[in-house]
């Protein structure tokens, strides 16, 4: 039984972190095509500047001040979507921030911080999100994973797995959902290394400022896999052709995989710039001087189309169309010219 | 380069979690084997009956009462095992606990509990082992992940994501020590289903008692593979052919995987007895009278005593290949043979 999902401009949309990177390129694609936003973030100012621009342009925003990581603020963000707007139809658990370095380097503090955002965040949104969906129409829940949700990297253990939990939480809330055929749809995105400020959100233990290895792709694949998925019931997607090879890559070929890692990881994640002394990071606090940024600007190579990704979000017509072009191509072929066919088959026949 | 390991009889073995199912059954054959160990639980009682059992066969034991959701308990376990051995060869990290529930119902400070215990407990005594490790001539770090490492159900979420993680972290931790050339060999076990109090020590927020879906395998499987994986680096190793069947069905149908799972895993996960009113569980506090178990006492399932495809994981490469070789051969053979004859006739 598929679930019903509204069009874009007929949706209350609730997005976490998005006031950089895929969080606004999401809001600000969401608002243009006419949805209604409940946008939430750890800077308020950064929030207020954001509603302020969007409002221009005759968006109904609400915004709240939250730390995706703290129960109670999260509660807020579903509270202040029923108030304003009375219903929520999709909700974006995207919040998340990283940390490089080498697992034993990294402070427990600061690991168990990055799993309060990313992993229990997203708990407490689904769960937040199900609470107001479930008995009012349904709707879509959208986790970010990562191409880090099916294999692990170095220097960012902590962030693998909190990804490696999102997927399992995600999946295992889906089947939950079903069972009762309560109509939500809920799905995992699965984005390559993207354009954003991860990296310079990302806090550092590394001797030299860390980098994102390639191919790295645009936030605006990232939000419009989301929109599409806000609007279309999608298990899971990755976004870009590099994270469904990795993930094919680990499963067939693990200890290979592990090899090739191990050869180009540590040079990929560092760039030769050495870390700054001053160098400020978002694990603990918001920065705001790297507030509403949707991009880094990390390459110049970065990959602004995905014929994967938008392969796989239309896998349904694609095929259809093939299967039914083939079908057409038998029939006109086995249909006429019996002499052709002869002469075909003792080629064939030859060939073989 | 693969690290080089001890033989049983000569190795420091640290469990967490010794005193019940998996890491008791462990424990055990680890001291069978001749190994001097260091054991970890809650319990301290549980710790000294266990201790004192084996003693008396003469085995060399040291105990710690320790939460490993607890750094400061972890590094007190390695703490005791330097003071006493002066060395850890291997250390494996076993404590887990579960709750079944639907995701929805199940409260925030449970779920914690869980993630502390299972997957804080591993980066832990992961982080611990190798600062013991490294420098000493190396060893094996032993995780235990799960079936649900590689694919999530429902009823026990939670569980799923700690299984995850420790799958994560311990792949990006074998990147950096194998990288640095560190002499340290890390193995994921991922167990099927295994007949230990596991339903028991869980929390429930379901109406029936908890339940492990069939086929449910022996502790002394697991304990063989993780004894094995001490002596011989494995990246990893699955216990029972169903858990690595899941692995397989998950990625590559994982649609049809939730479509049986809705179907199955709702029933499997509770048996027909109601939650008794008096029900406890061991996820904030060890319960006394579930200790000691190394199978649980429901008996509602066969137990599975041998697992072909484990056994095969664990053989060396060229015995995997003549094995292999040798079925493609037969299957060659086997499947050539009508063709043969049709070939005759004609």
């Amino acid at each position: 039984m598929a679930v019903q999902l509204r069009k874009i401009n007929e949706q209350v949309m609730v997005i976490t972190g998005a006031t950089s990177g895929i969080g606004l390129t999401t809001a600000r694609m969401a608002a243009e095509q006419c949805a209604k936003l409940v946008l939430a973030a750890r800077s308020g100012e950064a929030l207020d500047q954001l509603a302020s621009e969007l409002r221009r342009t005759g968006t109904q925003v609400a915004t709240v001040v939250a730390d995706v990581g703290n129960p109670a603020d999260v509660e807020r963000i579903g509270q202040a979507a029923m108030e304003r707007f009375g219903r929520v139809d999709t909700w974006v658990n995207n919040a998340g921030i990283s940390i490089f370095g080498r697992n034993e380097d990294v402070s427990l503090d600061d690991m168990q911080r990055l799993f309060d955002t990313n992993y229990w965040g997203v708990v407490h949104g689904s769960l937040e999100a199900v609470k107001h969906m479930k008995t009012r129409g349904g709707g879509a829940i959208i986790n970010l994973g990562s191409e880090l949700s099916d294999h692990a990297i170095p220097l960012q253990g902590i962030y693998a797995a909190s990804k490696h939990a999102v997927k399992a939480f995600t999946d295992s809330l889906r089947v939950e959902l079903e069972k009762e055929k309560a109509p939500i749809a809920v799905t995992l995105v699965k984005p390559a290394a993207v354009d954003t400020m991860f990296v310079a959100h990302a806090k550092n233990y590394m001797d030299k400022e860390p980098s994102l290895p390639p191919p790295i792709y645009a936030p605006e694949l990232v939000a419009k896999t989301i929109l599409y998925a806000a609007q279309h019931p999608k298990r899971d997607v990755f976004v870009g052709g590099a994270a469904k090879a990795l993930s094919a890559g680990n499963f067939a070929m693990p200890a290979l995989l592990d090899r090739y890692m191990r050869a180009t990881m540590f040079k990929q994640q560092q760039s030769p710039t050495p870390t700054a002394p001053n160098r400020r990071d978002a694990l603990h606090e918001p920065n705001p001087q790297h507030e509403l940024r949707e991009r880094q600007g990390l390459s110049e190579h970065v990959i602004e189309t995905c014929p994967y990704t938008a392969l796989s979000l239309r896998k349904g017509k694609v095929m259809g169309v093939l299967l039914g072009a083939g079908a057409l191509f038998a029939a006109w072929k086995l249909a006429g010219r019996p002499a052709t066919r002869t002469w075909s088959n003792n080629r064939l026949r030859q060939v073989l | 380069m693969s690290p080089k390991l001890k033989k049983l009889d000569e190795q420091v073995i640290v469990i967490t979690g010794a005193t019940s199912g998996i890491g008791l059954a462990t424990a055990r054959m680890a001291a069978e084997g001749g190994a001097r160990l260091v054991l970890a639980a809650r319990d301290g009682d549980a710790l000294d009956t266990l201790a004192h059992e084996m003693r008396q066969r003469g085995v060399e034991v040291a105990t710690v009462t320790a939460d490993v959701g607890n750094p400061a308990d972890v590094a007190r376990i390695g703490h005791v095992a330097m003071d006493r051995f002066g060395r850890v060869d291997t250390w494996v990290n076993n404590a887990g606990i579960s709750v079944y529930g639907r995701n929805e119902d199940v409260a925030l400070e449970d779920m914690r509990k869980v993630m502390q215990t299972n997957f804080w407990g591993v980066v832990h005594g992961s982080l611990e082992a190798v600062r013991l490790m490294k420098g000493r001539g190396g060893g094996a770090l032993i995780n235990l992940g799960s079936e649900v490492s590689d694919r999530s159900i429902p009823l026990q979420g939670t569980y799923s994501a700690s299984k995850h993680a420790i799958k994560a972290f311990t792949e990006s931790l074998r990147m950096e020590l194998d990288k640095e050339d560190a002499g340290i060999s890390l193995t994921v076990i991922k167990p099927s289903a295994i007949a230990t109090p596991f339903p028991s020590h869980a929390r429930s927020y379901m109406e029936h008692e908890p339940d492990l879906p069939p086929p449910n395998y022996a502790p002394e499987l697991v304990a063989e593979a993780i004894i094995h994986a001490a002596q011989v680096p494995e990246r990893d190793l699955y216990v029972g052919g169903h858990s690595k069947l899941t692995s397989v069905l998950g990625y590559l149908a994982p649609r049809t995987v939730d479509r049986f799972m809705t179907r199955t895993m709702f029933s499997q996960q509770q048996s027909a007895r109601p939650n008794s009113s008096a029900r406890r569980d061991a996820l904030h506090a060890p319960d006394a009278q579930q200790e000691l178990r190394q199978r649980n006492s429901n008996g509602d399932h066969r137990v599975v005593e041998r697992s072909p495809y484990t056994s095969f994981e664990m053989r060396s490469r060229p015995a995997k290949t003549v094995l292999l070789g040798g079925a493609l051969l037969a299957a060659w053979a086997l499947t050539r043979k009508p063709w043969q004859q049709r070939a005759w006739h004609a």
